[in-house]
């Protein structure tokens, strides 16, 4: 394996929040590597990953294939997706944290950024976080309840298939419910950097990036003593030069937050900006409002 | 929601599959032996009692459809079988079994002379009643009706076994599970009934929780109403201590488990509901089938009868889920399907749908607190489905398992489940497909003590199964069928 490289910083957030986003934007500081969604912590150890990737019907497995494309074999074509994948298969005994430190050693010098809405579903994935990399910078990218709700809701009536972790199961059918994501991620999040000293997270609202890139991501580069002059800060605010911006080739396209990928309507847009967390939610079928438990958190991120 | 209520201090060092050693195979040698369907701790020696021929039974019970051929080869007439359950007394010091109990044959209401008085013992506990003069090993038994009502067992030395006087059970009822001693009285209900017409394993004729100081006496009450109140109530599956309380969970056919509690006092005693329509799930989570208290906080392992498919009720298939009960009946959701419910959102703290995210494990049918850690063992039905005409099945579903090979996951994942967590909310497998073996269907009891934990399976895939051979069903010995015994030490214990 590669020599130990600068701990990874991994965003976690809900589904939604804007991760893939935030990590676009870091991926164009010189000294930060983004990749897609990697999904390490799925399992323990790259053969039981494998498993999973196969068994399941998503598309887990495109980010690390796009990442290992591009950091190992030098581009992201098919070509170097399929020597990815054998590079893989023939580590099934590796950890997936050393899977990580590779990646970590493969970007060196840039410090490699981790974007991540899967984990945050499952304690034992953040666990594994946890020690398989002890000193990972972590930061906690949050949106609104009613934005990500709306965000989430328009990209789900497009789709057959929604997690299942999406859906309120109180209902039969169940119906996709923004608000479990959101209240389930953020809450395993904070239970997580309840454990990790005060230094080594950041929180980040998406909204303020939005609003003040410059100003919010001045204090990300300084919580990490990286630079941020000017020209960096106006080149990190259009992640659209990133490496891994847009689809990837024909046999790992995605590995990106859909939101990144195809262009939301503009009614949805305009319902996602009109944000509140009372009266009754849009996507719902039986309009009842925000659960008091999603208002509670909210109001502690500061959104009204 | 309490984000930081569980702590992981005071664990031991927990379990892994490779920490546990096969003690008993092949249902102590007699693959009819299907289910070991109680195990205690007593006097220095694990005692396990079992249930016999039990996929036999349910065969001849009537037809099954669905299910081409039928798994293991049966006779055609169930008094072909020995059916007598054993209760079966392990040495961890000479590792060696020894039969301690086997069933008497009585006079049947059929005629005949070989009808066994118990065909399964499917709960035993270590109880010190009035009137015991030390703690003594009690058993509930699982009596046919064409014997007697179902009696309860007591051995003062695990060597010699008699019956107690036993309540005033209605004709229908065939067995009880729980045996709970709580404010200086012993409890039980029935969770079985039988009747000429066929036998249903999970579901009592009455769903009363009887009372008994004085076990040498005759002087059952009934603790609660039936059903707690509640006619849908069909039967109080599960009893267990917690906070002070006697909980009772119960099987509900019609809106889902209810646990209720009560501080005891005279009998009947004052119930109080702790939730209702399975804790919001509603018939997926017909019944409550475990429970156990862990670190403040009592857990309970739901299911569906008849192993996830309740048909004849139209309920299922559904995996099981797993609740956490406080002491202010507030409950959690550990491993199930998000959701609203009057109490605002739920959703598995532990990330895991239901039956740890697989389809397949019908139960979650036993919990135990060892060396700090809780572990849960499942009901997975998945070794069924070579047996099954899959084609009827809605189609996405025949995709999907079409998708990932019969065998492939037969293979990979046939067989129980056992899980353990040092806090509720971090769980880690131990196994995914009992120990190795497909056709461990059940991990159906779990007891600490201080020689380890042992671990005991249902396993009714004996003695003869069906394989396929060059594209024709044929019946052949299963060396690794029958209930089987696991013993976990750190390090393996090596014999």
């Amino acid at each position: 394996m590669s020599a130990p490289a600068a701990a990874p910083i991994w965003i976690l957030a809900a589904p939604f929040s804007g991760a893939s986003w935030l990590a676009g934007c870091l991926g164009r500081h010189p000294g930060l590597f983004a990749t897609p969604e990697l999904n390490l912590f799925m399992a323990p150890t790259v053969g039981e990953l494998l498993d999973i990737f196969d068994i399941g019907q998503g598309a887990h497995a495109h980010g690390l294939l796009r990442a290992l494309a591009e950091l190992e074999f030098g581009s992201q074509s098919d070509a170097g997706i399929a020597c990815a994948r054998d590079w893989l298969e023939q580590r099934c005994d590796l950890s997936t944290g050393q899977v990580a430190a590779h990646l970590a050693a493969r970007a060196a010098p840039r410090r490699l950024v981790v974007p991540d809405s899967e984990s945050p579903l499952r304690p034992m994935d953040l666990q594994r976080l946890r020690t398989q990399i002890p000193d990972v910078s972590i930061v906690h990218l949050v949106r609104h309840p009613w934005e990500q709700g709306c965000l989430l809701a328009a990209w789900a009536r497009e789709r057959l298939f929604v997690p299942q972790d999406f859906k309120d199961h109180a209902f039969r059918p169940s119906q996709v419910e923004p608000q479990i994501p959101w209240l389930r991620s953020n809450t395993n999040i904070e239970r997580l950097l309840q454990m990790l000293p005060a230094g080594q997270h950041l929180r980040l609202r998406d909204e303020d990036l939005s609003e003040q890139p410059v100003q919010g991501l001045t204090g990300f580069c300084n919580w990490l003593g990286l630079a941020r002059d000017e020209t960096t800060l106006q080149s990190m605010s259009d992640p659209h030069e990133w490496t891994f911006a847009g689809y990837g080739p024909g046999t790992a396209p995605y590995g990106l937050e859909p939101e990144v990928l195809e262009p939301f309507r503009d009614d949805d847009l305009e319902l996602a900006s009109l944000t509140t967390l009372s009266g009754p939610m849009p996507w719902q079928v039986e309009p009842e409002g925000l659960d008091a438990q999603v208002v509670r958190l909210a109001r502690s991120y500061g959104y009204t | 929601m309490v984000l930081d209520s569980v702590n992981a201090a005071g664990t031991g060092r927990s379990l892994s599959e490779s920490d546990f050693r096969l003690i008993c195979v092949n249902g102590f040698g007699d693959g009819w032996n299907h289910y070991a369907h109680s195990m205690c701790w007593f006097d220095g020696r694990i005692f396990v009692g079992t249930s016999r021929a039990n996929f036999a039974a349910l065969r001849l019970a009537g037809e099954r459809p669905g299910i081409n051929p039928w798994p293991i080869e049966c006779p055609k007439d169930l008094y072909d079988l020995d059916r007598r359950a054993q209760i079966w007394e392990y040495t961890p010091e000479t590792d060696t079994w020894r039969l301690a109990f086997r069933s008497p044959v009585v006079h049947g209401t059929n005629g005949r002379d070989d009808v066994p008085s118990y065909i399964g013992f499917r709960g035993m506990a270590v109880i010190q009643a009035d009137g015991d003069p030390k703690p003594c090993l009690y058993v509930s038994a699982w009596s046919p009706y064409t014997a007697h009502s179902p009696d309860v067992l007591r051995s003062e030395d695990g060597v010699t076994f008699h019956p107690i006087k036993r309540p005033k059970f209605g004709p229908a009822v065939r067995t009880c599970r729980a045996l709970e001693l709580f404010d200086g009285r012993v409890h039980l209900s029935p969770t079985g009934s039988g009747t000429n017409k066929g036998f249903v394993q999970d579901i009592g004729s009455e769903a009363i929780v009887y009372a008994n100081a004085d076990l040498t006496q005759e002087t059952w009450v009934a603790a609660s109403e039936e059903g707690f109140g509640n006619p849908d109530n069909a039967t109080v599956f599960e009893l267990a201590q917690f906070d002070g309380h006697l909980y009772g969970g119960t099987v509900n056919p019609a809106t889902g488990t209810e646990v209720w509690k009560t501080r005891g006092g005279t009998p009947p005693y004052r119930w109080t509901k702790v939730y209702d329509r399975g804790a919001g799930r509603g018939r997926n989570n017909e019944g409550s089938g475990a429970m156990c208290e862990f670190k403040g906080a009592l857990y309970i392992g739901c299911g569906i009868i008849n192993g996830g498919f309740h048909r004849s009720a139209g309920i299922g298939p559904a995996a099981a889920e797993l609740i956490r009960v406080w002491p202010d009946d507030s409950w959690d959701l550990i491993v199930g399907e998000p959701r609203s419910t009057e109490h605002g959102l739920k959703f598995p703290l532990s990330g895991l749908g239901p039956g740890f995210d697989s389809l397949f494990n019908g139960y979650i049918w036993r919990l135990c607190e060892h060396d700090g850690w809780l572990y849960a063992g499942t009901y997975c039905w998945l070794n069924l489905l070579p047996y099954m005409a899959i084609n009827a099945w809605p189609e996405d579903m025949v995709t999907l398992i079409r998708r990932w090979g019969v065998e492939e996951l037969v293979s990979r994942q046939g067989g129980s489940e056992l899980w353990r967590t040092p806090d509720g909310v971090h769980w880690e497998a131990v196994t995914r497909n009992g120990f190795g073996n497909k056709y461990n269907w059940g991990i159906r009891n779990i007891v600490s003590t201080p020689h380890g934990l042992f671990v005991a399976t249902a396993n009714p895939f004996g003695p003869k199964i069906a394989l396929k051979r060059d594209g024709e069903w044929e019946y052949v010995p299963n060396p690794r069928g029958g209930c089987e015994v696991w013993l976990g030490q750190p390090g393996g214990n090596p014999a």
